[in-house]
């Protein structure tokens, strides 16, 4: 059994300095190694949802199987799911102890609007300590950090502490379907006791976070017809249905100016919060108000006024508008009604809220707001179930206490507003917790431009994940 | 009334070979003006109406070079005491695409039945040839019962911005008391039509910002202002589901028709909303209050042209954008001032930007209502000049969308305006198999022979 390198104090803000001769001295000698990989890995524009980068997606595909092999990893492939391959590797070479499935996504957002980035998107640049790079902290940075850690330890003490499991996937931006097929028909293959992700984020700098809870997620395409042709508005304009006019109106319908979802039988879907949780949320260090008005850029929350902010940020149901499409947008004036007209739409949702549940209740909705003229259709672009773990299991524990000791503070409980659909999934197909150590800043611009994470935290997640596969390793099986 | 088979059928009857040449080899002349590849066509075009303009035995026939296209001018001004008319048409073609779907060479004119088929058969050669025509016969048999001025141009289907200028800065050098715009349509092969009026316009942006940067919907959802959000929520109050557009003030201006305006458009209601559902293949909407005529000519619009933000991709991103805009427009008809109405809008947005989200009304570009009271000498005199040809009471007509030369021509001059054309809706201007019926086309000629006759019996002039 590995021994904790250094025990810092619970609640000491100094953080620990490795020692000479092990795996955390040895992470620190290679620093330069690892953000030379990372820049590698961020060169590739391994944009999923684009159909125009599917040699990228190989490309760092191939880079993640590399780095697996060298890590030490044993049966390193790439499987083939139809989409962006799966590439997958293990070692098992700890009989009796825990094995530690590690999941993270080797694929990006798209970069628009692309004239909004200081510094090309794909040509990683470091400055003020940050990496800056389409994937920087979603989750290109965090998922590497993980194999080098992983690395680290195979290279200094030649072997882990604990089994673990490598499932890397290239569509996590897209939708995840291909995965979620995997890990249904594949359970048995890949069976673990806990579940490691590092796709979350921090609550503060030097603030260990553990994410326990994560919202579900339905993204819908509405598309609305009018008129058999597009129209010119002189001549039909008082006459003729206006499909884009139709989606205003069923948007203002869908949420109020008070950021009520008037979908009716959305909220009484959901779970409701507990006081050991608003406790939690009371306690949260800082201020976080003003840290998110400073993240976001703004003075002002809309939103349901009744609710605290954290408990809206991450345990209330959501529902935004993302684009419009059709119609005339260009610069100038042209005086067009389109023929047809789509929007997209997504809501955020909180256990027991599913895509299946809602769906439903959206539909009806919708077509109650459909004005005449107009037919419309909602499609279901696709679905994520969301999560809430227990928090009172031991692995969860683990990852608490190898992050109070690698940031020298106490770690801190959040549910995040984001989606991690793979995360439900492997709650119930794989029966083990998930543990979300993550090691991203809010505002380090997630499917933003210039997207960036903080290179301390890129350190601070291989030396983490070292830690927990320790603590890891002292959970009884 | 009686259909009169007088000297003006004698007249151009005698010419129809050479009018008929004229068209087609006219319509042989791809003067796409939208295409730089076809300038030198449009070149060409000018310079065969300024043959046929010289042919007619106008005078002080020339071009007049300007940034875009040249105009082309002339004019027969020995009519003292008689008014003086400004003849408008255009020599310019849409482009042709799809190409794939003409059944015929567009620039090749065949002709089938009593059609014939090429692009710029109804909009606007046909029109050209008959004014230029009906101009050349009567002046072939002495004089001219009134003053003429040509003015056309050769951009109207791609910006028509340098006839604009050139009017506005030319007041006396086209001085008028009548602006026949020949670019119009009619309503059916027997019903003559005449429009004296179509809606002015306002055209605006309205940009929203919310964040200072782009925001993930998960992290920040439900918390973060959404402008995409906020401008569905400032259209959707601006006008509601019914149609009713909802900014205060905005219809106090509004003239409503006159007696004489409703009587004539009544009978035109059958057929007005029997082609509206046929071009648009859909059941008409909008303000329950007013019947579709009404709402299409005489009431005010609100319509969204597209929003600009956020992720219009294939698949789907979860973004909440910083910045997002809509392309809004209003069709505005008598008296409605654009520039008045552009602050009622403005108003009204400011008043619906929710909270978190600053707004701005951009003007992209204002127009006038036009119009020209039906009762006027001018008008009349069209109005009996057309039931004279067709034998049948002509459908006094407003159009819905905005044609500025008219506006500008009015202003400028203060002459009557009258538009009138001889091509129908289903004739397929600016679509494949562009045609137009040649009796009707011939009818067309006479009409403006004996528009100018009729003009000729108004008293006095400048």
């Amino acid at each position: 059994m590995a021994t904790k390198d250094t025990a810092p104090k619970k609640g000491s803000k100094t953080p620990p300095v490795a020692q000479k001769g092990t795996v955390h001295e040895h992470i620190d000698e290679h620093r330069k190694g690892y953000l030379a990989d990372l820049v590698r890995f961020l060169k590739i524009p391994s944009i999923s949802t684009l159909s125009a980068h599917k040699g990228d997606m190989d490309r760092a595909a191939a880079f993640v199987h590399e780095q697996l092999v060298e890590a030490g990893m044993q049966h390193v492939r790439q499987i083939d799911l139809g989409g962006p391959p799966l590439v997958v590797g293990e070692w098992l070479g700890a009989p009796g102890k825990p094995t530690i499935l590690i999941y993270g996504h080797y694929d990006v957002q798209p970069v628009d609007p692309l004239h909004e980035w200081q510094t090309p998107p794909f040509e990683p640049d470091i400055r003020d300590g940050n990496i800056y790079a389409r994937g920087a902290t979603d989750d290109k940075g965090q998922v590497l950090a993980m194999i080098l850690a992983v690395g680290a330890q195979m290279a200094t003490a030649g072997s882990l502490p604990v089994n673990v499991r490598f499932l890397i996937e290239g569509e996590e931006e897209y939708g995840g379907a291909s995965i979620e097929r995997y890990v249904r028909e594949h359970a048995d293959e890949i069976p673990c006791d806990a579940v490691l992700i590092a796709d979350t984020h921090m609550l503060a700098p030097g603030q260990p976070s553990i994410v326990y809870g994560v919202r579900g997620m339905l993204y819908t395409e509405i598309v609305a017809r009018g008129a058999a042709h597009d129209l010119h508005s002189g001549t039909y304009g008082g006459v003729a249905p206006n499909p884009l006019h139709a989606l205003a109106l069923i948007i203002a319908g869908l949420k109020g100016a008070d950021g009520h979802i008037n979908i009716p039988g959305l909220y009484e879907l959901a779970q409701p919060v507990t006081d050991e949780e608003r406790g939690w949320w009371a306690r949260q260090p800082g201020d976080p108000v003003a840290r998110l008005a400073a993240e976001m850029g703004v003075d002002y929350f809309p939103g349901e006024q009744d609710y605290a902010l954290p408990e809206r940020m991450a345990a209330r149901p959501t529902l935004e508008v993302h684009g419009f499409v059709g119609g005339f947008q260009q610069e100038g004036a042209k005086t067009v009604i389109p023929a047809e007209a789509k929007v997209k739409v997504s809501l955020r949702l909180v256990p027991d809220q599913t895509a299946e549940n809602v769906l439903p209740l959206l539909q009806a909705r919708v077509a109650e707001l459909t004005p005449q003229g107009v037919q419309v259709t909602l499609h279901n672009i696709h679905g994520g179930l969301g999560m809430v773990l227990d928090v009172h299991n031991p692995y969860v524990a683990a990852a608490s206490a190898a992050l109070a000791e690698e940031f020298g503070r106490e770690t801190v409980f959040l549910r995040e507003g984001g989606s991690i659909p793979i995360a439900p999934l492997f709650a119930s197909q794989l029966g083990a917790p998930v543990v979300f150590a993550g090691y991203g800043l809010a505002d380090e611009g997630l499917h933003a431009p210039n997207e960036h994470f903080n290179l301390d935290n890129f350190y601070h997640g291989i030396h983490g994940t070292v830690r927990f596969l320790h603590h890891a390793a002292e959970v009884t099986k | 009334m009686t259909a009169i088979r007088d000297d003006i059928h004698t007249v151009i009857e005698g010419r129809h070979d050479a009018i008929l040449a004229d068209f087609q080899a006219l319509l042989r002349i791809p003067s796409i003006s939208a295409l730089p590849a076809h300038d030198p066509d449009t070149l060409r075009a000018a310079d065969y109406v300024l043959g046929m303009l010289r042919a007619a035995k106008l005078e002080h026939v020339r071009l007049i070079e300007t940034t875009g296209k040249p105009l082309l001018y002339a004019d027969w001004l020995h009519a003292p005491g008689k008014p003086t008319v400004l003849l408008y048409a255009h020599y310019d073609v849409q482009p042709v695409d799809p190409r794939s779907e003409w059944d015929s060479d567009p620039f090749d004119p065949i002709i089938q039945d009593d059609y014939i088929i090429a692009r710029g058969a109804c909009d606007d050669k046909n029109n050209l040839t008959a004014i230029i025509h009906a101009a050349g016969a009567l002046l072939a048999e002495g004089s001219l019962p009134v003053n003429v001025r040509f003015l056309i141009e050769g951009e109207e289907e791609s910006g028509g911005e340098v006839i604009e200028e050139y009017v506005q800065s030319h007041p006396k050098e086209l001085a008028s008391d009548i602006v026949v715009i020949a670019d119009g349509g009619i309503a059916g092969h027997d019903q003559p039509q005449l429009e004296y009026g179509c809606r002015g316009m306002v055209y605006v942006e309205i940009l929203a910002r919310g964040p200072k940067r782009d925001l993930h919907s998960g992290t920040y959802g439900g918390n973060a202002p959404n402008p995409l959000f906020a401008l569905a929520t400032i259209i959707a109050g601006l006008k509601k589901p019914d149609g009713t557009i909802t900014i205060p003030g905005l219809s106090k201006t509004v003239r409503p028709p006159s007696e004489m305006e409703w009587a004539n458009w009544r009978k035109q209601i059958p057929r007005f909303e029997e082609d509206m559902q046929a071009d648009t293949g859909t059941a008409l909407i909008g303000d329950p209050a007013q019947p579709p005529i009404m709402r299409a000519w005489a009431q005010p619009t609100m319509e969204v042209h597209g929003f600009v933000g956020g992720f219009q991709d294939d698949g789907s991103k979860t973004v909440i954008p910083a910045e997002a805009k809509v392309k809004v427009s209003l069709r505005l008809v008598p008296d409605q001032d654009p520039a008045k109405m552009l602050k009622l809008l403005q108003k009204r947005v400011a008043k619906l930007t929710p909270p978190g989200i600053t707004s701005e009304v951009v003007n992209l570009g204002l127009g006038m209502p036009f119009f020209t009271d039906p009762t006027s000498p001018a008008f009349t005199a069209s109005v009996r000049a057309l039931e004279a040809e067709f034998d049948k009471e002509v459908w006094l007509s407003r159009a819905g969308g905005s044609v500025p030369i008219a506006t500008t021509l009015q202003t400028v001059l203060k002459a009557d305006t009258v538009m009138v054309g001889f091509g129908l809706e289903s004739d397929g201007a600016h679509s494949p198999n562009e045609h137009t019926h040649l009796p009707t086309f011939f009818r067309g000629v006479r009409s403006f022979a004996r528009m100018l006759r009729a003009f000729g019996e108004i008293d006095g002039g400048r």
